[in-house]
């Protein structure tokens, strides 16, 4: 579940946001758990959901009135104390600078530390677009370190 | 080979085939701006696996829980429009199945001669009291019989049945038995008679047209006799000019 919230709460930059993402991610997991095949890695299945309800809140949030901008630059969130603690205090506050969809490929690549083949799975993507928004997010973010380096 | 970005964060995640991976590799020997993007590439996912997992909201895995327990009730709306259903088709078959009138039949009249006085609504000896009582209230009524061995007409009334039909209660008793007539506004089912035996009590159905008659007595001989003596009634009658 950490590990879920984390992604969440680095997607969304938004402790509330994550915490309805995280929720809504079990909830469909425990309906869904007949389509879990057993022996595969049930820590990308579930990442596997988390996506999927992330897409439609998006899509449902830009039907209602206003959108929580998921996309673009927005104001960083706290880092975690356990960041702080470690010291990736700058490296945090920097990636969630980093515009969509290149964090969240970064988040699931560099953070989750997940295959190409299961990131594209994850998005519903090519294997060609992960390697392209990876290697944009990671440009984009050694731009941010540097800068807050500066 | 020119310097291609997108491949060589490919080649740093190993995601290449083997052949892309050799072109990379070779490239990147001989091309300083690649290899210091492998090199920063590389850093940099270092310092991003290092982060931990932000620390779960205290109530979160709670709320989790909470919800999956509350998805678990099923809401009773949901129960209720099948059943509905199913009791919407329950009661239209019943009400054409023989048994199921005949079942009504006991229970009604167990019901009425079961109370300490008869519930009658019409109290009369004589069956053009009756009939007219029941023709008033726009109820077609076949002759019935005054008397049928030693059962006397003793009065009548409308029952209400489980399936909303109000058929036409008739009572006779004798000394020792009591003896029930129902006449139903309607043909129940498509056989022309049929007999059963439910609680200890003969019932006995037959169509008159385009209505349905029911017997429940406690001895069949009984409740045979009566029917017989119904139909001699109605012959009786249908001969007078």
């Amino acid at each position: 579940m950490r590990s879920l919230y984390g992604t969440a709460l680095r997607m969304t930059r938004n402790p509330s946001d994550a915490d309805d993402l995280v929720q809504e991610t079990f909830l469909r997991a425990f309906k869904g758990f007949d389509r879990y095949a057993a022996g595969t890695n049930i820590r990308a299945w579930l990442h596997t959901i988390l996506q999927r309800v992330r897409t439609d809140v998006f899509r449902r949030n830009q039907r209602t009135v206003k959108t929580t901008e998921l996309l673009g630059d927005g104001p960083a969130v706290a880092p975690p104390q356990d960041a702080l603690a470690r010291g990736g205090e700058d490296l945090e506050r920097a990636l969630a600078d980093v515009a969509e969809p290149f964090r969240t490929a970064i988040v699931l690549r560099d953070v989750e530390d997940f295959t190409y083949q299961e990131i594209a799975s994850m998005l519903d993507v090519p294997i060609g677009t992960v390697m392209s928004r990876i290697h944009r997010g990671r440009a984009l973010l050694r731009e941010r370190v540097e800068a807050r380096a500066s | 080979m020119s310097c291609q970005p997108e491949l060589v964060t490919g080649y740093v995640d190993a995601a290449l085939d083997a052949q892309a991976r050799a072109d990379i590799e070779a490239h990147v020997a001989a091309c300083p701006g690649c290899a210091a993007q492998v090199e920063a590439e590389r850093e940099l996912r270092r310092r991003l696996l290092g982060l931990l997992h932000p620390p779960l909201p205290a109530e979160l895995p709670a709320r989790v829980q909470q919800r999956l327990q509350a998805r678990r009730r099923v809401p009773v709306f949901r129960l209720l429009v099948p059943l509905a259903a199913m009791a919407a088709v329950l009661f239209i078959w019943a009400r054409q199945h023989t048994q199921f009138v005949a079942w009504e039949m006991v229970r009604d009249h167990e019901h009425c001669f079961g109370r300490e006085r008869l519930p009658a609504t019409v109290w009369a000896e004589d069956r053009e009291s009756v009939m007219r009582w029941f023709e008033a209230r726009g109820t077609r009524m076949p002759v019935i019989p005054e008397q049928s061995g030693a059962f006397r007409l003793v009065g009548a009334r409308y029952c209400k049945w489980l399936d909303f039909t109000r058929p036409g209660h008739v009572y006779y008793r004798s000394d020792k038995h009591t003896l029930s007539l129902f006449v139903v506004d309607r043909r129940i089912g498509e056989r022309t008679g049929a007999r059963y035996e439910i609680r200890g009590h003969v019932v006995e159905l037959a169509q008159l047209g385009e209505l349905t008659v029911g017997v429940v007595g406690d001895e069949k001989d009984d409740v045979e006799a009566f029917t017989n003596s119904f139909r001699t009634t109605r012959a009786e009658l249908t001969g007078v000019p």
